[in-house]
């Protein structure tokens, strides 16, 4: 019988961390955290899980990476979406607001390359797994795991320039 | 990466610097005290609800999957009502109104009410979703399942939605039509053209049933019926994309409380906002099937990238597309594309796929130039085509598109009569037109479609049959 109020205590704060760094809203954030423990009892159905962190980060990764796209082309077909940020309730330091921006960018840009290219991506820089722990999990040789976060970087490095040139 | 050798320096690079201040931007400490009672609510209500056994090798299908999570989301379950009832009521519509066989018509005319449990098992799914359904005339209807309670007035042009789960009371207002698709106005309509042949019997509970293979046009049903009786007492049939719909327990003129139709709360529900869909500008049944069919595809490349679904008439199609506001209460755009969902599949029960309709997969919005959808239309006798870019054209036979093999359901769920085997595409595949053969001496070059509109906006919702809600 799997604990899930013990799994929901130890491991919920990061999984919702994770979501949240992603989609920057809490509002985005609760959801994809909710979806995500209901798919890990599906998943766990059929799976023997032995590091249910790592499992939990893996989807909702994906669910938030998958919303972020959803976020984005309704933004593109009604309105921007508000984004929480800590410290909005006193003006922002120049550092601070500059890297509010950069993060507002990088997820726009995100939400533009494939989904498992930007879920590689995540994993690897947001939440610092190795190749192999990403290789392990979505089932890939860690070949595939470089090849992937390689076309992430260069897609994005586009993205971000072709971002910066727009809004200079 | 210098992402990952951070050495207090900012990096040049401006994806660099994006990822370090995404990385390093303060994040709370976590979800909030309601986030978190919500989830766990969700988590105890799909584990404690999970009768599925456990399967090491992994047999549940993602139709399963995907209806556990619509049960499990609040924001869901609502719209998973509309769906799951449209598609049993449709079934049922479509099935009757052509059922004509002297034994049973007489005691199907005479009905003023019925009740039955229906089962639907789409392919990839190893339970049926399973339904109570209640008719009463005039225009009245209750389906209930684990999850919902669905009750539908068609003259008060009322519908009320329970949810179980959530304990949420959802009232929606719509413009009655009266009663164009009454289900016992539609049994006494019963069709008397169709071809009955006898099949093998079947033990059901203690009755050794007598069954009857019913095939009119393209629609096709297994009947089995208590020859003491003479009445039906299971019901079996193939809808599109071999979705098979089965009824059990059918009695006829059954003694109904009214209470089951009452459109009143039960206490300890909560009522949420009331919602009113939006005046039609036609009845149901005058909207094309096209029409709904681009309702159904414009939401989902909408929200899938461009893309388009691989089953027209799959109802976790809404699961992609659902919204709704904080209270659980879908929006209008999720009605709208429940309805249509609902209206394709009991719509196309009357054609045959691959030779009178046909979906093809694999496009992307966008594809101007390709048929994605085509229908062959008994009345007028023309073809319409929903292309890539979502516009409807009238078309010629000769441009239809190689029939797409029907996806399979789960092994021995299907009267084996009516199985229909999943092949792998040859590489050379050719329309399978029992229409319009091509005389060699005509043009290679099909003539210029015709385009007939494309609807823009999303059509008005179509309150005027059960399936709507």
């Amino acid at each position: 019988m799997i604990d899930w109020e013990r799994i929901l205590s130890h491991d919920g704060p990061a999984v919702w961390r994770t979501a949240w760094r992603v989609l920057g809203n809490r509002a985005d954030a609760d959801e994809v955290f909710q979806e995500t423990f209901v798919a890990a009892v599906e998943y766990s159905r059929t799976h023997t899980v032995i590091h249910w962190r790592a499992l939990l980060q893996r989807l909702a990764t994906a669910r938030a990476i998958d919303r972020l796209r959803q976020r984005v082309r309704r933004r593109n077909r009604e309105m921007p979406l508000p984004e929480d940020h800590p410290e909005t309730s006193f003006p922002l330091p120049l550092q601070a607001a500059e890297n509010a921006e950069l993060s507002a960018t990088l997820r726009l840009a995100m939400a533009e390359i494939p989904s498992r290219q930007a879920e590689v991506f995540c994993l690897f820089h947001l939440d610092g797994w190795s190749y192999p722990e990403i290789a392990e999990h979505l089932a890939i040789s860690t070949d595939v795991v470089g090849v992937w976060l390689h076309r992430a970087r260069g897609r994005l490095r586009e993205l971000l320039a072709e971002m910066n040139e727009v809004s200079s | 990466m210098k992402s990952h050798d951070l050495n207090g320096n900012l990096p040049e690079d401006l994806l660099d610097r994006s990822i370090s201040a995404l990385r390093n931007a303060p994040v709370p400490d976590g979800p909030g005290p309601q986030a978190t009672a919500d989830t766990l609510a969700a988590l105890r209500r799909v584990a404690g609800e999970d009768r599925i056994p456990l399967n090491p090798i992994g047999s549940i299908g993602l139709t399963q999957r995907t209806l556990a999570m619509i049960f499990a989301h609040k924001k869901l379950a609502a719209s998973l009502t509309f769906i799951v009832g449209g598609l049993a009521v449709w079934s049922m519509l479509s099935f009757f109104s052509s059922v004509s066989y002297a034994q049973v018509a007489e005691k199907i005319r005479s009905a003023h009410a019925m009740s039955c449990t229906a089962s639907v098992t789409l392919a990839g799914m190893k339970e049926p979703v399973k339904m109570k359904m209640y008719f009463q005339e005039p225009g009245k209807l209750r389906t209930e399942s684990d999850q919902s309670v669905t009750i539908n007035d068609q003259v008060a042009g009322t519908m009320l939605s329970l949810v179980h789960g959530s304990k949420q009371a959802i009232l929606v207002k719509y413009k009655s039509y009266g009663l164009p698709s009454d289900f016992i106005t539609e049994l006494r309509g019963m069709a008397t053209d169709s071809k009955s042949e006898p099949i093998e019997d079947k033990q059901i509970g203690a009755v050794k049933a007598k069954g009857f293979k019913i095939t009119k046009e393209a629609q096709k049903a297994s009947i089995w019926v208590d020859p003491k009786s003479g009445l039906p007492l299971r019901i079996e049939m193939i809808a599109p994309n071999n979705v098979l719909v089965t009824m059990d327990d059918l009695r006829f003129d059954p003694a109904l409380d009214a209470t089951l139709f009452s459109l009143v709360p039960p206490e300890g529900y909560k009522t949420m906002p009331q919602v009113t869909l939006p005046e039609m500008t036609l009845p149901a049944n005058q909207h094309t099937i096209e029409e709904h069919v681009v309702v159904i595809l414009r939401a989902y490349a909408g929200m899938t990238d461009g893309n388009f679904p691989t089953l027209l008439s799959d109802p976790s199609i809404i699961v992609k597309i659902a919204k709704g506001d904080s209270n659980g209460v879908p929006d209008t755009e999720t009605l709208l594309v429940a309805t249509a969902l609902g209206t394709v599949f009991g719509q196309l029960f009357a054609y045959e796929k691959g030779t009178e309709y046909d979906y093809i997969p694999g496009l992307k919005l966008g594809d101007a130039g390709k048929i994605l959808f085509w229908r062959h239309d008994k009345v007028s006798g023309k073809y319409f085509a929903v292309f890539g870019d979502l516009k409807i054209k009238e078309v010629t036979a000769r441009e239809i598109p190689p029939a797409v093999p029907n996806p399979v359901l789960p092994t021995g769920s299907m009267p084996p009569s009516e199985v229909v085997p999943a092949v792998p595409l040859p590489a050379q595949r050719q329309p399978v037109m029992k229409f319009s053969p091509i005389a060699p001496t005509q043009p290679a070059v099909a003539p210029p479609a015709k385009v007939i509109e494309a609807p823009l906006p999303l059509p008005t919702p179509v309150p005027t049959a059960p399936v709507t809600k």
